[in-house]
């Protein structure tokens, strides 16, 4: 950035002033026509410090030819009336006010790099006006020998921070050439938000309340698109007649600037609230705004096309509450229910899943990436399922034979009900947990074929077992514990 | 600006001979099936896959998940995108692999198709209607047995689906016993005769090695069946030890 500053001397009496404004200098009417002036030919302009001698006034020339803005400010400040004008150019701004204030020609011009170099010369009294100087300091410098700005930036930075604190080191940073300042602060823009309101009735409608709120949406999301940006929150405010307003937050899943999707967000919001009172008016307001996501597209990626319409869907269902885009993840648990879980996904992985779905470079031959991966696959139930087993003796385990469901309550199903003949089982596996558990668990897994599926039950071992008529290679009738039927492969 | 676009084209087909503009080839793969990525099954279904545009209703009797996961991972290969309505919330260890051993400790993303878990059984119905409506997605799968006794879309429901499905120009299956108003009837059955089990020390069965699935299926003037024999994902991880060097002891020879 480079900075250039105009020095503009309280002027004497003998001096004429060349306009009406020139006369009320120093009132601030005069540094108002002047930055009116400068903004002509500078984007940015301030008012800096000033004292009794005269004031420093700011012109951006970021990006800008240096020297054609400094001749310019010049001449807009002398055609003011102010004749006694100066102007330092500087990369730092604290080197370009000093080059206006205490500079030899009209115009000075500091290289870039010689900033520095340019200030070790001068007295420290140079900087008299910056924050960071107090009188207490320049005595307690001159005390020590430290009369000009070179004398200060040979110092070390540790030596002077002992002996003269925070103010000290920030007079040597300035000495040094180095200044942090923020000459031209950036206003902040108010966000887009619009409303409107009523004298003449009040209603409690959501449907009279949409219709109006559908206009604001538009001005809101128009100027959001203007500025190419997305919202992603937004404030319902809606005055009550009795006083006091209600303010509701409205949420999408993604940030979006569309119209349509902020009228159905408004709408199950207006249609959700339980209004105490009428209200006489509404407003709406973008609470944060983000930058409008333009992915870089991949031209032989035929899924890019689509993506955005992926997207609007999946944000769709997931604002409506229909469901949630999830994501596996896995563990070395020893209970397949708890191995994997699925986690609901951030938006912003849903939208990196769906772009990164298709692309030119991840298109391989679908029969070899089926047959990699196709297999019978265990689907757990949610729960396990309590089933009536019925089972035999073999090498001393209880294998099941064949089994029923319970029905809810733990109460048997009735007579009748085909029971599930077990033509083959494999088992069984144990799986013991001691210690990682709230409660021990203890099962005995058996993987079963039926006529239509393969099935996993298991014996909770921990429960108490019932009593059960048992005989060695027998069919026993009876409870055998406490069976579950744990999911079936599909 | 038609001229340079014609000198455009006519370069990159000049610098490019093997490529076609996209266009030209997303019509000839929107006009096809979306194959299962079983060559087999895919014979046994007219157009030699699941009809776009259509909807497709599969009897699950077994097999059925693993059948329309291959199918799945197929699209997200050939560069489109694949959605699982997930009513019951019961289909997981399939994602991650035939082999058990596969079966790490991380997240899946790769190949996955979207899963998507309704909040009930309404939702399930909507989900599917709108991915189906958006157009995005080659291949839809909604899975609602098992959310409630007749959970399954009934009447002006699959009407409506039908309808998304048509609009949206992908395949749609449904998991149901009932084909009404269904363009190709699907019924995967496991056949329990055709079980490979792993024999224990004892001569007896230890482990499911691969199971052999009938797949029949029924359109218009259509009727087809194919045996498929897939493999028997373990449910556990067997292996006891961890991946990796053995650590029990540093000098142990093995």
């Amino acid at each position: 950035m480079t900075f250039v500053a105009l020095w503009k001397p309280v002027p004497t009496g003998g001096t004429p002033a060349a306009s009406p404004d020139a006369a009320a200098d120093g009132a601030g009417l005069g540094d108002e026509a002047l930055g009116d002036a400068l903004i002509r030919v500078a984007p940015h302009v301030a008012l800096g410090e000033g004292d009794s001698a005269g004031r420093v006034v700011w012109a951006d020339a970021r990006g800008l030819p240096a020297r054609t803005v400094a001749s310019e400010v010049l001449r807009v400040a002398r055609e003011l009336g102010h004749g006694e004008a100066r102007v330092g150019v500087a990369r730092v701004a604290v080197v370009a006010a000093v080059a206006a204030r205490h500079g030899s020609a009209r115009v000075v011009t500091v290289k870039r790099g010689a900033e520095r170099e340019y200030l070790a010369g001068k007295p420290l009294a140079v900087l008299a006006s910056s924050p960071a100087w107090s009188i207490r300091l320049a005595a307690a410098l001159a005390d020590v020998g430290v009369e000009t700005c070179g004398d200060l930036a040979a110092l070390d930075a540790d030596a002077v921070e002992v002996r003269f604190g925070a103010e000290g080191t920030a007079l040597w940073k300035l000495a040094r050439g180095e200044d942090q300042r923020r000459i031209f602060s950036q206003p902040r823009r108010a966000l887009p938000s619009a409303s409107l309101e009523w004298l003449e009735f009040e209603t409690r409608d959501a449907e009279r309340l949409l219709f109006v709120a559908n206009r604001l949406i538009d001005r809101v999301c128009d100027e959001l698109r203007g500025w190419g940006e997305t919202a992603r929150t937004m404030t319902l405010r809606l005055p009550l007649a009795g006083g006091g307003a209600v303010e509701k937050k409205v949420r999408g899943a993604r940030a979006t600037a569309d119209r349509a999707t902020w009228v159905r967000l408004l709408r199950a919001e207006l249609e959700r609230l339980r209004l105490p009172d009428g209200v006489t008016g509404i407003g709406l307001r973008v609470d944060s705004v983000h930058e409008l996501d333009a992915p870089q597209g991949d031209l032989f990626d035929h899924g890019f096309q689509s993506s955005s319409a992926a997207e609007q869907a999946i944000a769709r269902l997931t604002d409506d509450e229909m469901g949630a885009a999830v994501r596996l993840e896995g563990s070395r648990h020893p209970l397949p229910e708890k191995r994997l879980r699925w986690r609901a996904m951030e938006f912003h992985e849903v939208a990196a899943t769906v772009r990164g779905g298709g692309g030119a470079a991840a298109v391989k031959e679908p029969a070899a990436v089926a047959y990699e991966t196709t297999a019978l696959a265990l689907r757990l139930l949610p729960e396990p399922r309590r089933v009536i087993v019925t089972t035999k003796r073999r090498r001393g385990q209880a294998m099941p034979v064949r089994y029923r469901e319970r029905l809810v309550g733990g109460a048997r199903a009735r007579r009748g009900l085909p029971l599930v003949e077990i033509i083959a089982a494999a088992g069984p596996d144990r799986v013991s947990i001691d210690a990682t558990e709230a409660t021990p668990v203890s099962r005995a897994y058996w993987t079963c074929l039926t006529d239509e599926a393969l099935v996993l039950l298991f014996r909770d071992e921990g429960r108490e077992e019932k009593p059960s008529i048992e005989a060695p290679a027998a069919v026993a009738d009876a409870d055998d514990g406490e069976w579950f039927l744990h999911g079936w492969w599909d | 600006m038609s001229a340079q676009l014609r000198a455009l084209r006519q370069l990159i087909a000049e610098r490019f001979p093997d490529a076609a503009p996209l266009a030209e080839r997303d019509a000839h793969r929107l006009a096809s099936a979306v194959s299962t990525g079983i060559p087999e099954l895919d014979r046994a279904f007219p157009g030699q896959g699941l009809p776009r545009g259509k909807l497709t209703a599969w009897a699950p009797e077994g097999g059925a998940a693993a059948v329309l996961r291959a199918a799945c991972r197929a699209v997200i290969a050939s560069g489109e995108r694949a959605a699982w309505v997930d009513g019951p919330r019961t289909a997981m260890a399939g994602w991650t692999g035939a082999d058990s051993s596969e079966i790490p400790w991380r997240e899946w993303s790769e190949g996955l198709p979207l899963v998507i878990h309704p909040s009930d059984r309404v939702s399930a119905l909507r989900c599917a209607e709108l991915l189906l409506k958006s157009g995005a997605f080659a291949l839809v799968v909604l899975d609602v047995l098992g959310m409630a006794p007749r959970a399954e879309p009934m009447g002006t429901e699959t009407v409506r689906l039908a309808r998304a499905t048509r609009e949206g120009g992908g395949a749609f299956v449904v998991l149901t016993p009932s084909g009404s108003m269904a363009a190709l009837r699907v019924a995967a059955k496991l056949d329990p005769h055709g079980v490979r089990w792993r024999r224990g020390p004892w001569g007896e069965p230890a482990l499911p090695a691969e199971a052999r699935i009938e797949v029949r299926a029924r359109a218009l003037g259509w009727n087809a069946s194919a045996r498929i024999v897939l493999p028997v994902a373990p449910y556990d991880v067997r292996c006891a030890l961890e991946a990796g060097p053995d650590r029990r002891n540093p000098g142990r020879v093995p």
